[in-house]
């Protein structure tokens, strides 16, 4: 096969091979549940960096059945990922074309980091969507690098949030619904062969 | 979660537009009673609302298209058109059409209007198509692609049609003074059809290095009959975006296949620019573009490129742990709302 592009409208040349494969159930459940832990608890995570091997033998997985290096990366890139609200601002902050009136930043003794914007006009642009708001104030604080924060926003931001909350672009579709759904089809078919 | 199904209708069209494998000469078309069939299967699934008949140009299909908008209707699902405008030849045959559509229970309308379509439909007829909701207050987002250089901008518009537009945000809730009169402004995607010839400089350029949130999220059923499980920008010549042929195969097969399907995670949780960094780590004379002009374009590069998928064939087993156990971790945070939010918005 070419290693050149083939043309991808109507002279196909060659069809593509398939990537045929599938993922595997975990076969391991604590995994997934250390993996979660460690996203969510800073100090599992700490005590993982420390020493990954005895903390995986404290929640019952055997390190010679788990590539570490693979684990300790997937861990990095989740918790980098589920940061918290400060994370938003920061992201937000990069990509936001505003009119401030104000700033104010400090830094403190303690390492920590304190901020507060005041906004005129704000546009937000992000994964496609955009946000709008004509006058806001942004206030937080972050203590020894953890972040946290409070935002103070207009009602629509707020409503995104929620709805981010509530209805979240979930990628993929949970198994569990799959199930639910062919057992329904199921019955469906079952109740109407009864006569 | 599935919220929409989306038909492909037809790949004909009476436009032939860079970027879109569409054209006159594609032939490929679902029939009516397919679509009333499948418009089944998708409200069977309990989390369908939306059905959208897009294209190719779905008016095309006459008399198919509006059984199947008074199928979906009838089921108690909202249905959405996306054309090109061309049936409005004048203000009057616009008028006609419309109500044709919303007599056979249409909740709302899309109408694309760009540099690219304006190419080969004039731009009068969207006028009318646009005017003859506007006047009825029926729900008309217009549809709106741009690069620098775009000549038909939102002001354009504004002043061809005479009407103020209101930029759509999908969070905000609209009058019906306004609803009549969105539009929304994405980005030209240089992919099928003369992407060679994309002209770098004019494109304007949004994230791609996060994951991808339309696979498995939104539904699409090709003209042919195939299960697209992605938002159908990609060229259809894809085998893992172009899969069950669903005249064979039920729905819910089709996406419980689709969702354990090993690329199609990888680009759902951890993006395609991961998978092009991983291409690059077992092949480093592989080159990929320092910059792409958002997700859909940099996955259809590392899909449709031979080079590359011979290393994804290669080495695609060394991924599966990684990804499996990413899927394994979804699926127990997925409950955990506050880390869902963060985690669906980066």
């Amino acid at each position: 096969m070419s290693d050149q592009p083939i043309d991808k409208v109507l002279r196909v040349v060659k069809p593509f091979v398939p990537i045929k494969q599938g993922i595997r159930p975990y076969p391991n459940q604590k995994v997934p549940d250390y993996m979660l832990k460690l996203v969510k608890d800073d100090s599992a995570y700490q005590a993982f960096i420390a020493n990954p091997a005895e903390s995986l033998k404290r929640e019952g997985i055997q390190p010679e059945t788990l590539d570490v290096d693979m684990f300790f990366d997937l861990a990095k890139v989740l918790r980098d990922r589920s940061k918290g609200i400060d994370s938003i601002i920061d992201k937000i902050a990069e990509s936001v074309s505003k009119k401030e009136t104000s700033e104010g930043r400090q830094y403190n003794f303690d390492h920590s980091r304190s901020w507060a914007y005041r906004y005129e006009s704000a546009i937000f642009h992000e994964r496609g969507t955009s946000e709008e708001k004509s006058k806001s104030e942004m206030v937080g604080t972050t203590n020894k690098f953890e972040q946290s924060g409070i935002s103070i926003r207009p009602e629509e931001i707020l409503r995104h949030e929620i709805n981010l909350l509530f209805f979240p672009a979930q990628p993929l579709v949970t198994p569990s619904l799959v199930n639910k759904i062919k057992e329904n089809l199921s019955t469906d078919i079952s109740n109407e062969l009864v006569p | 979660m599935i919220k929409s199904i989306c038909f492909l209708t037809t790949y004909q069209c009476n436009a032939q537009c860079d970027y879109c494998e569409c054209s006159p000469y594609q032939k490929d078309k679902l029939t009516g009673a397919e679509m009333v069939r499948l418009i089944d299967e998708a409200k069977s699934l309990g989390t369908v609302g939306l059905v959208v008949f897009s294209g190719g140009e779905p008016t095309l299909l006459k008399e198919d298209l509006l059984w199947a908008i008074q199928h979906a209707s009838s089921k108690g699902l909202l249905t959405r058109v996306v054309t090109n405008g061309w049936w409005g030849e004048s203000r009057e045959a616009a008028r006609t059409y419309l109500d044709r559509l919303i007599d056979a229970g249409l909740y709302e309308i899309n109408i694309s209007v760009d540099d690219l379509h304006q190419e080969w439909i004039e731009l009068s007829r969207v006028k009318n198509a646009f005017l003859a909701c506007y006047e009825r207050q029926f729900k008309c987002l217009l549809a709106h692609k741009q690069t620098k250089s775009s000549i038909i901008t939102k002001r354009h518009l504004e002043e061809y049609f005479g009407v103020q537009l209101i930029e759509y945000n999908p969070n905000k809730h609209y009058s019906p003074e306004d609803e009549c009169r969105l539009i929304s402004t994405g980005v030209v995607i240089p992919v099928t059809r003369n992407e060679e010839s994309a002209d770098w400089n004019d494109l304007i350029f949004t994230s791609w290095t996060q994951s991808c949130s339309s696979v498995l999220n939104d539904i699409v059923v090709g003209a042919n009959g195939n299960f697209l499980p992605c938002c159908g920008i990609i060229t259809k010549n894809v085998p893992e975006l172009t899969r069950a042929d669903l005249k064979a195969t039920r729905l819910i097969d089709a996406i419980e296949d689709a969702n354990n399907d090993l690329i199609l995670n990888w680009i759902a949780l951890e993006g395609p620019a991961s998978i092009a960094q991983f291409v690059k780590e077992k092949n480093p004379s592989i080159k990929f573009r320092e910059q792409y002009v958002g997700i859909c374009h940099i996955c259809n590069e590392i899909l449709t490129r031979n080079d590359v998928r011979k290393v994804l064939l290669e080495h695609v087993n060394e991924i599966i742990d990684r990804i499996s156990l990413h899927r394994a971790f979804m699926e127990k945070a997925r409950s955990d709302e506050k880390l869902m939010a963060m985690y669906c918005r980066t």
